[in-house]
């Protein structure tokens, strides 16, 4: 375990909110975008490493706008992703499949160039999609009501257990008074179409409590969480 | 449901800032005593007083507004399930034990409990008086 | 007891800067009702029949009189002077105004005190053993690992929106005065085979529609993997338990359905991957925490026996209101809050006054809160004991009724709690009238008493429970009789068709009188009696054709 003043704040943070987002002390740096990414045809096995920790195969968010639904690295922007529902053909560009669909087409979808993420619900299960992990730049998680709280271990799991790198965004009913609790288990972008939740956001009205007396995620965590390793005030 | 009267209803309501019980009364205003309540005779009228009632709420004026049923009885209303007149007269408890001093015994709003719950009230004490101090004894 | 530090001191701070920002929206408009419900909520604030109500945590049931004070003072300027100690170790306040409540929690937060999660579908208030940390047939003090588990829920940003409420109780001793089987997650402290301090964890009690006992799921958790063991049933539950009905949805029913192997076997399966990770507790950890519930200095002068000739009163009240400590010369006292005919459970802003100089001055600054809705001086001098009776008397509160009939527990029900289908309180008040005169005679029988099925008064384990229905438009209770809280838990049966309101004071008397007849000798209390004879002769006396 690092010394304390050594902590370094844990890079799958990501997401943080410029410093107009009221945010948390020790907590990691502002995100930064990656330059946009082409994938290359994978014929044959799956495309590896489209989501473990390789930067550079991320999909990068979309024109920073105002009015666009999404919200990451402390900004508003467009949707760089695509929603596929029921039976419709895929279209160009990065898009997001229902996980019955990828389990459906997997054979299919196994050498397609288009960088691919999945959106699971709730109740779904993550252990019949793990090995296939890798090969989404982007996983949605639904929130079908904001009292419906198993996306957030849905959340940890992923981040923790099968190690998933890349953009883990929240969908659905995502208002104010739970973004910070989403960031804490390691969603890193959020659909908001919630109208006083967007005021909020681009106003950076967003009411946090910055002190955190549990640990999440699997790094070293940063000052501020585990009680047995916070700075006394003398 | 009485079947000595037909059914009556008033809309009530929470205040939002202090919770306080609400009625919806006879100029859209939202007042505390029952008597000044708008009342519906007919599901008519009885959804119309719902659907100010969801104005209303949504205009932070009363909080989760409904219908209650109330009978009309020597020219006052009477709320037909306990719950409403526990809501309108205040807590039932009683107050009247012999050797028991209720901590708490005024109604809000200075209502009388339900008469037909006491026996004579024993209200020992006035406006914001409390038991008498405990004296600590010297060791 | 446990001192907030500048981290726990700012963390309240912001917490109450954060829900007077959603008050503020609230009363703006910004947030709908739908919205602000579940927020408030988490913050102890619910909207009853007459007005709010504001639930403030008293953590595991322990106070200063600095902290009694407080609540006094709340009482008295924001409130109509009174306040309702709760079956969880809380305490309500019945008439805040929502415009007032964040001044309300800065008030609390200047004494260390808050309302964080005292409803809501979150962690709630951890409770413990009221006479933790004093009674002489302890174990070890419960109150330290309450208190870690109290931090490690707060906020916790994964169980903030489980499918349901979820409790979680901790004893030390093998009589288990915390009830931890009727609890969501109860745990026992006690001495693991290696001499070492560890749990037997139960999961799945709890009261409501459908009351279960909690199950055995592990017999010997070390105390270092006791966050990461709840980490893990918490995950289990959050994903599993039901959250398309709300009578279903407790973690109850998710053991029930699985079975307990079943459930145990999912726990343990995630709690081998985290077991040994940011969770494991630093042995240095749990004994900074433990150095906050060190014993105090007792005054260990030699003291006089108290004057056992200063009337019968006071040697009932020592009789039934003292208990065994664990430090020579010194008791447990029980504050009754249950004066004959009164309102179970609730206190004065004068009251609470008097208690807090009482504990200042004669328990080591330190008062209890009980699950029965009484409070608790931990640690008087025996010398002492005749100045605190006298100090109890002078505001009505020195009653020797702990554990008999008239110490009641109830509900605030109807009168107040927009979710009863009855009232509860004048029931009690009733009762407790009726049965005084009997009360020494009848001995050790706890009733408990409910104003709907959610089982707030906890009557599914009274000796008596009651239950209150509405049927046809009007109050009806319905009686039940052989529950326990304690470690013989077991639920109580239900006797035969219920009672109006008047009926049910004659049933519960006919139910005393019954037992009165039937007992072997005056010494077999009344669960004694009713297990060695069973339902039959009680059911005979309410039911039978005159």
């Amino acid at each position: 375990m690092p010394p304390l003043d050594e902590v370094s704040p844990s890079p799958r943070l990501r997401g943080r909110p410029a410093p107009a987002e009221a945010g948390g002390r020790g907590e990691g740096q502002p995100h930064t975008p990656t330059s946009a990414i082409t994938t290359a045809p994978h014929p044959g096995p799956l495309p590896a490493e489209a989501g473990r920790g390789d930067r550079s195969a991320l999909v990068a968010p979309g024109e920073p706008d105002p009015e666009g639904p999404i919200w990451q690295g402390g900004a508003f922007h467009r949707d760089a992703w695509t929603k596929l529902d029921g039976e419709a053909a895929l279209p160009v560009g990065p898009v997001i499949l229902p996980k019955q669909r990828w389990l459906a087409e997997r054979g299919e979808l196994a050498g397609c160039n288009t960088p691919l993420g999945l959106v699971i619900a709730p109740g779904e299960a993550l252990d019949d999609i793990a090995a296939d992990l890798p090969r989404f730049a982007l996983i949605a998680l639904a929130f079908p009501k904001f009292t419906d709280g198993r996306p957030y271990s849905l959340a940890r799991l992923l981040r923790e257990k099968h190690g998933y790198a890349g953009e883990l965004r929240a969908v659905g009913s995502v208002l104010s008074d739970q973004l910070q609790s989403m960031r804490r288990v390691g969603f890193d972008s959020f659909e908001v179409t919630h109208a006083p939740t967007r005021r909020a956001l681009a106003e950076g009205r967003i009411p946090e409590v910055a002190l955190y007396y549990q640990p999440t995620g699997t790094d070293a965590p940063p000052d501020g969480t585990r009680p047995w390793l916070r700075r006394r005030a003398d | 449901m009485s079947k000595r009267a037909p059914s009556i209803a008033v809309l009530t309501g929470n205040r939002l800032h202090d919770g306080l019980v609400v009625f919806l009364g006879g100029d859209g205003a939202w007042v505390e005593d029952i008597a000044g309540a708008v009342v519906a005779r007919t599901p008519e009228e009885a959804s119309a007083l719902q659907a100010q009632g969801a104005r209303d709420s949504a205009l932070n004026r009363v909080v989760e507004p409904y219908l209650a049923e109330v009978r009309e009885i020597a020219g006052r209303l009477l709320p037909v399930r306990q719950r409403e007149r526990v809501r309108i007269d205040g807590p039932s408890i009683l107050v009247d034990v012999p050797g028991y001093v209720s901590p708490s015994p005024r109604a809000p709003n200075g209502v009388r409990p339900l008469a037909s719950d006491l026996r004579a009230s024993l209200n020992p004490g006035g406006e914001g008086s409390d038991p008498v101090p405990v004296p600590v004894e010297a060791a | 007891m446990y001192r907030y530090d500048e981290f726990d001191a700012e963390f309240v701070r912001q917490r109450t800067a954060q829900f007077r920002d959603q008050v503020g929206r609230r009363l703006s408009g910004e947030l709908t009702e739908d919205e602000f419900k579940p927020l408030r909520l988490r913050n102890g604030v619910y909207l009853q029949l007459h007005a709010y109500m504001l639930r403030i945590a008293i953590p595991y049931g322990t106070l200063s009189s600095r902290q009694m004070r407080k609540l006094a003072h709340i009482a008295r300027t924001y409130d109509r002077g009174t306040g309702h100690f709760t079956t969880r170790q809380n305490l309500q306040f019945n008439w805040p105004r929502l415009s007032d409540i964040p001044d309300i929690l800065g008030e609390l937060a200047e004494v260390e005190m808050h309302a964080i999660q005292t409803s809501g579908n979150c962690i709630r208030n951890v409770t413990a053993d009221h006479f933790a940390g004093a009674a002489a047939d302890e174990v070890a003090d419960p109150r330290p690992y309450a208190e870690i588990i109290r931090q490690w829920s707060s906020l916790h940003p994964e169980f903030n929106w489980l499918p349901r409420k979820f409790k979680v109780g901790v004893t030390g001793s093998e009589h288990d005065r915390a009830a931890i089987k009727t609890h969501d997650i109860g745990l026992h402290l006690k001495r693991l085979a290696d001499g070492r301090l560890g749990f037997a964890v139960w999961v799945g009690g709890g009261q409501g529609r459908s009351p279960f006992l909690a199950e055995l799921i592990r017999d010997d958790l070390p105390e270092a993997d006791l966050l990461s063991y709840l980490e893990a049933i918490l995950r289990v539950y959050n994903l599993h338990g039901r959250r398309d009905n709300i009578y279903k949805a407790r973690i109850k029913i998710l053991v029930h359905d699985l079975g307990a192997e079943a459930f145990a076997a999912q726990v343990e399966e995630e709690w081998r991957r985290i077991r040994d990770g940011v969770l494991k507790l630093p042995q240095a950890e749990i004994d900074r925490i433990r150095a906050y519930f060190a014993p105090p200095a007792y005054d260990e002068r030699p003291v006089p026996a108290p004057p056992r000739a200063a009337g019968r009163a006071f040697d009932r009240w020592i009789t039934r209101n003292t208990h065994a400590h664990k430090q020579a010369g010194h008791a447990i006292v029980t504050i009754s809050l249950k004066p004959i005919g009164g309102i179970p459970g609730d206190a004065s802003a004068a009251q609470m006054d008097a208690v807090a100089d009482l504990a200042e001055r004669y328990s080591l600054d330190e008062v209890r809160v009980t699950h029965e809705q009484n409070l608790v001086l931990p640690h008087v001098r025996s010398g002492d004991l005749w100045q605190v009776y006298r100090g109890l008397e002078a505001i009505g509160l020195a009653e020797g009724n702990a554990g008999l009939v008239t110490d009641i527990i109830a509900c605030p029900g109807l009168d107040y709690c927009a979710l009863a289908n009855a009232r509860s309180i004048p029931i009690a008040q009733r009762i407790s009238e009726r049965l005084s005169p009997r009360q020494d005679q009848i001995g050790d029988l706890k009733i408990k008493i409910s104003g709907c099925i959610n089982a707030c008064g906890h009557h599914h384990v009274g000796h008596i429970g009651i239950l209150g229905v509405e049927k046809r438009g009007e109050e009806h209770y319905q009686l039940l009789l052989g529950g326990s809280g304690a470690e013989d838990a077991a639920l109580a049966d239900i006797a035969g068709p219920g009672f109006g309101p008047e009926g049910i004071v004659d049933a519960v008397e006919k139910v005393v009188t019954t037992y009165l007849e039937l007992r072997s000798n005056p010494q077999e209390p009344f669960l004694a009696t009713y297990r060695r004879l069973g339902a039959t002769p009680f059911k005979d006396a309410l039911y039978a054709a005159a």
